[in-house]
């Protein structure tokens, strides 16, 4: 037997089999980083499928239940607003009427205000929802620290305006004495709502969320009082409206609205 | 030469290959620390712990003085607690046959002292745990009542009683203040009056003598998580199988069932296997009234404050009830109550509510209640019971839903009566003819 030769054929042999466990243990690498890769975030997904959002807020993270009750309008009340007929009906829901139809520009928030401070009761707490051209209305929501409270029919201001855009007469409610719960929660953060809405399927690909802000929905109607949950307000492609539950994070249905 | 040069490069190959094999076995691949905590399995359904002494409260806390009752008012109430807790109890003496017959109720003679009532007899392991009692014997016994007579300085009798089993104890606390109960003594005038009402040989209730104020309350309920229940409370919850059933639904994994009642939003777990037969368990066990307790703890089910109610020895049942304001909370349905029954070492059956009372309305309708006079009156007048089966009475609330909104309970003050096992409301004048329901069953 020719030693020579022997380890002319080892050298090939530990050749051959190198190569085979420096192939093998590729693989093995490669395998285990694949598993930490399928885990995706909730921002890759989105990204994946195409589905774009402005830049979220992120300052607040605890907000809490607010309590208020309906105002009762006076005859006082309605004796202090220029221009108008104002009448009180049920005591929390007062109608005016103008005199003479005032001109309003829903496109230019500057005159919006001054119109709400001039002839609204109370016009600096309300701020522009929606202005529906076929119905000829325009909706205010009131706003609490900051906060509008969203598709509340107790604090609610419909501008009624005719095809001039001029305002007709006008119907308000109004939240009172609203105070804040003491216990402070943490919130759901405003990618999760996105998330919430995307599983629930009202995000399709190609969507793009416009607007995000945190808000209150009504959440509970007491005897005399109402509570008000904080709620993420998401635009979706400037045109949809969703609501979600800052707390528990369920999206607030339209149909089965939770205060009348 | 050129040999030399093979059997170099044949050495490095097969140390290659050596190291290869190595790394290949012992490749492990660098995961991040798991940071999620849902992969820890502990289960819990709210983060409130409590301890015994928080659950075990007395139900009154009287004052008397020169004849007269004056209820302790409820911070107060916390204070004087305290301060007994600083007293160390010993020398535990059986002193029921030195009190003569008829003479149980006033066998301290119109002293000024301090008398605290619970809810029912207290094992004494459990006063172990609220009170610092040196006494290592007493095994077995329970009282409901614990009276202090208050012109001792720092050594004075103190007096356990078991009304029902007409038992007295004497103890004798040392290193003992009264400084916070002797300042109380002095400001008597703030506190309600009451009069003792009579209701056995060896018990008298105490009920105010004047009208009482109590608003109506509104609660906004938060649901509680389900299959937080189905986790802790199921030992392989993946096994757990879930049926619906009529308005509810039933998980089971063979051996032990949890019904889901969501008409009044109640949770039923029944575990059959722990009704084991030999009852002769060891005496140094936990006492299952603190079993109840820990149980309770394990996956956080505390979710509102619940105050310890009753016992029964023989059933092996504990019963925790809501209080709200300091007032307990009634349900016909057992709405207001946690309730569980031991078998011989494994908790057998679980009943508790499914919600916590989240958020509370604002505006309170506030409501007079007929003096303790005017209801002992009525309840004597009622002609359909049986007078000697009147127990207790209580001014509490009861749990009603509100017919309309679904997740909201109201909370409405009135006076009711243990009959027998159960509270029932004593109705008022208008409200029976009214027909409104009484049977708090």
């Amino acid at each position: 037997m020719d030693w020579n030769k022997t380890k002319t054929i080892f050298i090939i042999v530990f050749l051959i089999l190198d190569c085979f466990l420096a192939y093998q243990f590729m693989e093995k690498r490669n395998s285990s980083q694949l598993d930490v890769i399928l885990e995706t975030t909730i921002e890759e997904q989105l990204e994946a499928n195409g589905i774009t959002y402005v830049e979220l807020p992120k300052e607040v993270t605890k907000a809490v239940y607010v309590s208020g009750k309906g105002r009762s309008f006076t005859d006082t009340d309605a004796k202090k607003l220029p221009g108008q007929k104002v009448e009180v009906e049920q005591k929390t829901k007062l109608k005016g009427t103008f005199t003479d139809p005032i001109v309003l520009n829903v496109e230019d928030p500057y005159q919006l205000r001054e119109f709400l401070q001039r002839y609204i009761l109370n016009g600096e707490q309300y701020a522009f929802w929606s202005f529906d051209k076929k119905e000829g209305t325009v909706t205010f929501y009131q706003v609490y620290d900051g906060k509008m409270i969203y598709g509340n029919e107790n604090s609610k201001l419909v501008i009624h305006v005719n095809e001039q855009k001029e305002a007709l007469s006008y119907e308000q409610t109004m939240l009172t004495d609203l105070e804040k719960y003491e216990r402070k929660q943490d919130i759901v953060p405003a990618i999760k709502a996105i998330e919430t809405l995307y599983r629930k399927g009202y995000l399709q690909p190609g969507d793009r969320v416009t607007r995000v802000e945190l808000g209150y929905y009504g959440l509970v109607q007491f005897t005399a009082s109402q509570v008000l949950t904080p709620t993420w307000h998401i635009v979706v492609n400037r045109k949809e409206d969703y609501f979600v539950n800052a707390f528990e994070g369920q999206v607030i249905n339209d149909q089965e609205s939770m205060l009348e | 030469m050129y040999e030399a040069i093979k059997t170099v490069v044949l050495t490095g190959l097969v140390l290659i290959s050596i190291a290869l094999t190595f790394v290949l076995w012992t490749y492990h691949p660098k995961y991040d620390v798991l940071q999620n905590d849902e992969y820890i399995q502990h289960v819990s359904v709210s983060n409130t712990q409590v301890d015994t002494a928080m659950v075990v409260q007395p139900k009154q806390m009287l004052i008397h003085k020169n004849g007269t009752h004056y209820a302790v008012a409820e911070e107060e109430k916390n204070d004087v607690l305290k301060e007994m807790k600083k007293w160390t109890l010993d020398d535990f003496e059986n002193i029921s046959s030195s009190v003569p017959q008829g003479k149980f109720l006033s066998f301290l003679s119109g002293k000024e002292r301090l008398e605290v009532i619970y809810p029912d007899e207290v094992p004494i392991d459990i006063y172990r745990l609220i009170f610092t009692i040196e006494d290592k014997r007493l095994d077995g016994l329970s009282f409901d009542r614990i009276l202090v007579p208050l012109d001792g300085k720092d050594k004075f009798p103190v007096y356990f009683i078991a009304t029902d089993k007409r038992k007295i104890y004497q103890a004798t606390a040392s290193d003992a203040s009264l400084s916070l109960i002797s300042r109380l003594l002095k400001e008597t005038n703030h506190f309600p009056r009451y009069f003792a009402y009579p209701v056995s040989e060896t018990e008298q209730l105490y009920l105010p003598e004047k009208e009482v104020e109590l608003s109506s309350l509104q609660y906004y309920i938060d649901e509680l998580d389900v299959d937080k229940f189905k986790e802790a409370l199921f030992s392989d919850p993946s096994f757990v199988k879930k049926d619906l059933i009529p308005f509810g639904e039933e998980y089971t994994d063979g051996s032990r069932l949890m019904d889901v009642d969501f008409l009044q939003r109640m949770l039923l777990y029944v575990n059959p296997a722990a009704r084991a037969s030999n009852m002769n368990q060891t005496e140094s066990e936990t006492h299952f009234i603190q079993k109840s307790i820990d149980f309770v703890n394990e996956h956080g089910g505390w979710t509102d404050l619940y105050h310890f109610a009753r016992w029964s020895e023989e059933d092996r049942k504990v019963i925790f009830r809501l209080v709200v304001n300091g007032y307990p909370v009634f349900n016909e349905y057992g709405m207001s109550e946690i309730v569980e029954t031991w078998g011989a070492s494994d908790l057998m059956k679980y009943q508790r509510p499914l919600f916590r009372l989240e958020i509370a309305d604002r505006n309170r309708t506030p409501k007079t209640l007929p003096s303790g006079r005017d209801i002992v009156k009525q309840l004597e007048a009622m002609k359909d019971i049986r007078h000697t089966l009147v127990k207790d009475i209580a001014i509490g609330y009861e749990l009603v839903k509100d017919p309309e909104r679904e997740k909201v309970i109201r909370l409405e003050p009135a006076w009711f009566y243990l009959y027998g096992q159960t509270w029932k409301k004593v109705t008022i004048g208008e409200e029976s003819r009214g027909g409104g329901t009484n049977g708090l069953e």
